[in-house]
């Protein structure tokens, strides 16, 4: 049992589910996009794979261990939470020595890099610009050479040279460590390129997960005379239509080929595919259901 | 850990260091003089003395320090400073920037950081107010002894003794509680102050007077004495009535109203015909009606029982504030 799996994981806060029915396998090195729009769960997912929260129902493993009780688990995740927080008074020298002296194993490295960034170890943080702030944050949390990385809007709020900049630092030391990485946005395109998995979430649960190449796979934009849409070979479900007075579009997920020759088929993009998803909230692309996990540490 | 506590909370500690011997300083400069006064007065030899009648002499002196009267109100208020200003943001801060979630995924358990936090930050409150409330202690000593020794009277009680810590180690509770369940500062702070005040003002008038039963002492009284403070030197005096032979009311606290004793003593009131209420008609009349003070008090040599009951209960809420800081914060969500 590896990478991160969760299964019948909710969390309730009051009488409003921030998460339900959440089934999860995530496998070990991948860089997962956690999509959805505010509110719908993706903080509560963070902090439920982070340990900081316990689930009401269900449970999380990662690599089998369960967060928040295992003891050492902690050493091996790291977590940038929302809006990076950081104590302001302390320099950036004294941020990376908290993360030295609270953990048992520890990489200098993280020094080594912010003085490339050139962010220079003596300044307070809060006189840090956003994006040195976020840099700092992510050396805190890959100092612990973590072997899951979670980050909770980390590019909110950073402009686009300060974005891919960060991006950079943390796609360079996933490869190195072969980290698994979860990166929640509520912006897709900020993924797009250095995601390879996707897990989108809508109104608390989870609609979408799969590896994003199988996902732009399996769907196809159909495009032909409009028509009362029927039965098309290869195609498994309709996710979203769209007429106009001569044309009828299509997005559909398919379960083989499309060779229907009053269908032009194309392929779709990862934001059209999000944003088509995310207006048809009755549709889900979701794996196949396992073998329970975690059953045994399910916590009640 | 400790390194951390010292980290973020080094300027808190300094500044509290600086208050600290700034008013250790003041104590010693103003202390010595008085204390040298007191003997050089002779007031210390007549005190000691006890045949010796010394009110007249205590008094004089009393006076030219009457300006010290604000060191009361000063250190009453210190262990509610400390619960606003270092208990009420130590958790309330971290919550209200999200910054616990950062050092919570260090590889620190949630109750080693907040034993660590809380401990070292108590160990604090705990050492100053030792240290204040000695040098309180023997700064007021000839205040207190020219005074009649009114050690025990509300107000002198809070800062001497043992109290005045455990005032401390409820304020600090107070406001690490009040933080961690409101999660934000200010109001955290505003909480500590309202609840420290309550709690105070409600144990001192409700709760102190009855730790133990209040004695009832019966007392003469003569027309010099009306002045006096207590006859009973150490007691708490909790509530006086000068009445007469017969037990009606002559006067609340320790007097003699004279439209109600115009009846006992015709000779004293009425407007065209009586005499001047001079001493001497004045401890006649008291002699033929017989007039009195009853009063209840809690006697001198329950002082330190009742420093030590009140102690024990704000040490009491302290802890329970300080366990339900700990329940909170292990099961806070994120």
């Amino acid at each position: 049992m590896t990478g991160i799996e969760a299964a019948g994981l909710g969390k309730r806060y009051g009488s409003r589910w921030a998460l339900r029915d959440c089934n999860l396998h995530i496998p070990q090195g991948r860089i997962v996009a956690l999509v959805g729009p505010n509110g719908s769960g993706k903080t509560t997912l963070l902090h439920l794979a982070a340990g900081l929260t316990r689930p009401t129902e269900g449970a999380i493993t990662i690599e089998g261990a369960v967060p928040g009780r295992e003891r050492g688990l902690v050493a091996r995740v790291g977590l940038v939470a929302q809006d990076v927080p950081l104590y302001p008074r302390f320099t950036v020298g004294d941020t990376l020595e908290l993360g030295r002296r609270l953990n048992p194993v520890w990489d200098d490295g993280a020094r080594a890099r912010l003085r490339q960034l050139e962010i220079p170890e003596h300044q307070r943080v809060g006189d840090l610009s956003g994006g040195q702030r976020a840099q700092v944050a992510l050396a805190l949390a890959l100092g612990k050479r973590p072997e899951v990385l979670l980050l909770d809007e980390p590019l909110a709020n950073l402009d686009p040279l300060a974005r891919r900049a960060f991006m950079q630092t943390l796609l360079d030391s996933a490869t190195d460590t072969g980290a698994t990485v979860v990166l929640s946005s509520h912006l897709v395109a900020d993924l797009e390129r250095t995601c390879d998995y996707l897990i989108l979430l809508a109104s608390s649960r989870v609609q979408v997960s799969g590896d994003i190449d199988d996902l732009l796979g399996c769907h196809r934009v159909l495009t032909g005379v409009r028509s009362e849409v029927a039965h098309i070979e290869g195609v498994a479900s309709i996710v979203e239509e769209h007429h106009t007075d001569r044309q009828t579009t299509l997005l559909v997920r398919t379960d083989g080929a499309v060779v229907d020759p009053a269908w032009a088929s194309e392929a779709i993009g990862l934001e059209d595919l999000v944003l088509a998803y995310l207006g048809h909230p009755a549709s889900s692309a979701l794996p196949p259901p396992r073998v329970a996990v975690g059953a045994a540490g399910s916590s009640s | 850990m400790i390194w951390l506590t010292w980290r973020q909370h080094r300027f808190q500690l300094l500044a509290g260091a600086a208050i600290l011997v700034a008013l250790l300083a003041f104590l010693a400069v103003t202390g010595a003089e008085m204390q040298s006064s007191f003997t050089g007065s002779g007031l210390a030899a007549c005190l000691a003395a006890t045949a010796s009648s010394c009110s007249s002499l205590a008094g004089t002196w009393s006076t030219q320090y009457a300006g010290y009267q604000f060191v009361i109100p000063l250190f009453l208020v210190l262990p509610g400073l400390v619960g606003v200003f270092w208990g009420g943001p130590l958790i309330a801060r971290e919550f209200e920037q999200g910054t616990h979630r950062m050092v919570w995924m260090q590889s620190v358990s949630r109750a080693r950081w907040l034993t660590v936090k809380l401990g070292a930050l108590a160990a604090a409150v705990i050492v100053g107010s030792i240290v204040l409330t000695l040098a309180l202690q023997w700064w007021s000593g000839p205040l207190v002894a020219a005074a009649g020794n009114d050690r025990f009277m509300p107000g002198i009680f809070d800062l001497l003794g043992v109290v005045p810590i455990a005032y401390g180690v409820f304020a600090f509770g107070l406001g690490a509680a009040a933080g961690a369940i409101i999660g934000r500062t200010v109001p955290a702070m505003a909480a500590t102050l309202v609840g420290f005040a309550g709690v105070r003002v409600l144990v001192e008038f409700v709760a102190r007077p009855h730790y133990q039963p209040a004695l009832t002492d019966s007392y003469g009284l003569s027309a010099e004495k009306t002045t006096t403070k207590s006859p009973m030197p150490g007691a708490w005096q909790m509530s006086a009535q000068t009445v007469d032979r017969a037990g009606h009311l002559v006067g609340t606290g320790q007097g003699i109203d004279f439209n109600r004793v115009i009846g006992d003593c015709p000779a004293l009131g009425g407007p065209g015909g009586g005499a001047l209420p001079i001493a001497s008609n004045i401890d006649a009349c008291i002699r033929q009606a017989g007039i009195h003070v009853v009063a209840t008090y809690q006697p001198a040599d329950r002082y330190w029982p009742f420093q030590v009951i009140e102690a024990g209960l704000f040490v009491l809420l302290g802890l329970a504030l300080i366990s339900a800081t700990f329940w909170w914060v292990r099961r806070r969500s994120g």
